[in-house]
């Protein structure tokens, strides 16, 4: 049985990535990390950021709406004070966000070395003022940024997109064409909670980023969409929360996949996922989990279905 | 860290709207170490969908005792839960509050507040000397009074309607109390709502006062960045990895 992917020169021990903003920078729970196809750490800007004030999260039925605003360390403090103690083996990949288009491949500058196996670029975080999820809704600063940030490394190129107001197949489309080995999606949906007996609004950075099982069709859709338009692979995500969503994903298009707000209730949850998968594989006569990538099959397809 | 299942051994309602539930889990209660906590995960239909924190009100054996306020969807659902029921429980998290050894501690507690006061004072040592400063809106939400006069006979009691102890809130008691500002030695810890550890940090200007903070929370185990607090010397902590007790100097309450 064959559960790896490999992108690029990346070889994924498996298609399950832990991703950014939910499991920290990788430095607890490295049990967990070294299980799992990939890390993604918590987003990385150019200088400090303290984040938005509290409260940053807000819950609802089958989703959470955050607004943790980007809190980090910074470039700099991010390559010498935790990079140096990340120990395990897992491919690690660094999600970058800017505030300006030129941002991005700076930080990549800073901390390209042969502990990273790539970057995220992230230009669909919901949670910023400035740059976020504004550069994801333009095609043309997308392939800008991803072009400097190309020229910047020979690393894996990974461009996290929005799926915010706009059609990510036009995003995809750009980033493809500067370069990028990877498209991921959805990042959070735009979001807002009312305190009504306050009457204002509840989380301390206004608007947030929603998450979670309820916007699992929502980024099917996409992920299938966005497959269908582009060569390159896609990392699919939005509220997975079992093996089954898993192959989902992958069915639909996604080559590996993310596992987010899930890891806020269960940090471990990523192990009885695998231990699952590898239940469906057999169940299904599936011998490599790539086999699976985008067959989907049209409703009037009378084949079988394994085997 | 661990997530458990651990058996409701027995369920208590000490008001109308506060519950004791005394749980067994070897794991987590041999680890228990005062100022942590546990995070319980209500239903695993992901409605409500994060986990509730809860501190540890007291530990003996293999057992221990959260006590809680019905506040919302996750500790309504919580409350209907019956004895013999498995909960599954992320824990012990948070930073333990530091051995205390040869001390003047003033513990403050209101309404439900009270609660993890208890285990800390349980596992204090004899070299303290400890007194307990307790408030509550009525008689009956002064809870575990029993277990506390076992501790201790170092206790001022106040209510707010005045059916039990003196009418006021806990921190007038402060106002007239015996402990002077200057008086070095002095710790004091409290648990409660935010404008009582408000009103204490005011009145106690050197003197260390060790707050258990609250607020909106995520993860409860540090990845999330959610559980923010503002520091006086600028960012946020996390209140369930810096925290959740820590010297309200630091912080901007």
């Amino acid at each position: 049985m064959d559960i790896s992917i490999k992108i690029k020169d990346t070889v994924f021990a498996n298609p399950i990535l832990l991703a950014s903003g939910t499991f920290g920078y990788g430095s607890d729970f490295v049990s967990v990390i070294n299980q799992v196809g990939g890390f993604i750490t918590k987003g990385i800007t150019l200088a400090p950021r303290i984040g938005n004030p509290a409260p940053r999260i807000y819950e609802l039925p089958g989703a959470i709406l955050n607004s943790v605003g980007l809190e980090n360390p910074g470039a700099l403090d991010f390559r010498n004070k935790i990079l140096p103690r990340l120990n395990f083996s897992t491919p690690l990949i660094v999600n970058i966000a800017g505030f300006d288009t030129a941002d991005f491949s700076t930080i990549v500058k800073i901390l390209d070395c042969d502990r990273i196996a790539g970057f995220e670029i992230n230009i669909s975080c919901p949670n910023v003022k400035t740059g976020g999820a504004i550069f994801g809704q333009d095609p043309k600063l997308t392939e800008q940024i991803v072009t400097e940030v190309r020229r910047a490394t020979k690393k894996l190129v990974i461009t996290k997109l929005t799926a915010n107001f706009i059609d990510p197949v036009n995003t995809a489309q750009a980033a493809e064409s500067a370069g990028t080995d990877a498209i991921s999606l959805i990042n959070t949906l735009y979001g807002l909670a009312i305190d009504l007996k306050e009457q204002k609004y509840f989380l301390g950075g206004k608007t947030g980023g929603l998450s979670g099982p309820a916007i699992k069709p929502f980024a099917l859709f996409c992920v299938e969409r966005v497959s269908k338009a582009i060569k390159i692979p896609v990392i699919g995500g939005g509220g997975i929360v079992n093996a089954t969503d898993v192959c989902e994903f992958m069915l639909a298009g996604a080559s590996l996949v993310q596992i987010g707000s899930l890891n806020l209730i269960n940090p471990f949850a990523a192990f009885d996922i695998l231990k699952d998968l590898k239940k469906y594989m057999k169940i299904y006569k599936i011998k490599a989990i790539r086999q699976i990538i985008g067959k989907v099959r049209s409703n009037d397809d009378k084949n079988n279905t394994c085997g | 860290m661990k997530i458990e299942r651990a058996e409701l051994i027995k369920k208590l309602s000490l008001s109308d709207t506060v519950f004791a539930f005394d749980l067994a889990s070897k794991t987590i209660a041999r680890k228990a170490k005062p100022g942590q906590f546990i995070q319980i995960r209500i239903f695993d239909s992901f409605d409500p969908f994060l986990r509730r924190p809860f501190s540890f009100a007291s530990v003996l054996g293999d057992r221990f005792r959260i006590v809680f306020r019905v506040r919302g969807k996750g500790t309504k659902i919580l409350s209907q839960c019956h004895s013999g029921q498995y909960l599954d429980i992320l824990g012990p998290l948070g930073k333990p509050i530091a051995q205390l050894q040869n001390q003047r501690l003033v513990l403050i507690g209101g309404g439900v507040g009270i609660a993890p006061l208890f285990f800390l004072a349980q596992r204090l040592g004899p070299s303290n000397h400890l007194t307990l400063l307790l408030g509550a809106k009525n008689r009956k939400e002064l809870i575990m009074l029993k277990d506390f006069k076992n501790l201790t006979k170092n206790i001022a009691l106040t209510t707010e309607d005045g059916s039990f102890g003196k009418k006021g809130k806990v921190t007038d008691l402060l106002r007239n109390s015996e402990f002077g500002i200057r008086d070095s030695g002095l710790k004091i810890f409290a648990c409660g709502p935010w404008p009582m550890l408000r009103a204490i940090q005011k009145r106690f200007g050197s003197i260390p006062v060790y707050g258990f903070l609250e607020e909106r929370m995520g993860c409860g185990t540090g990845i999330c960045f959610c559980c923010a607090v503002k520091k006086k010397d600028g960012g946020y902590l996390r209140v369930c990895q810096e925290g959740p007790v820590v010297n309200l100097s630091q912080v901007e309450i």
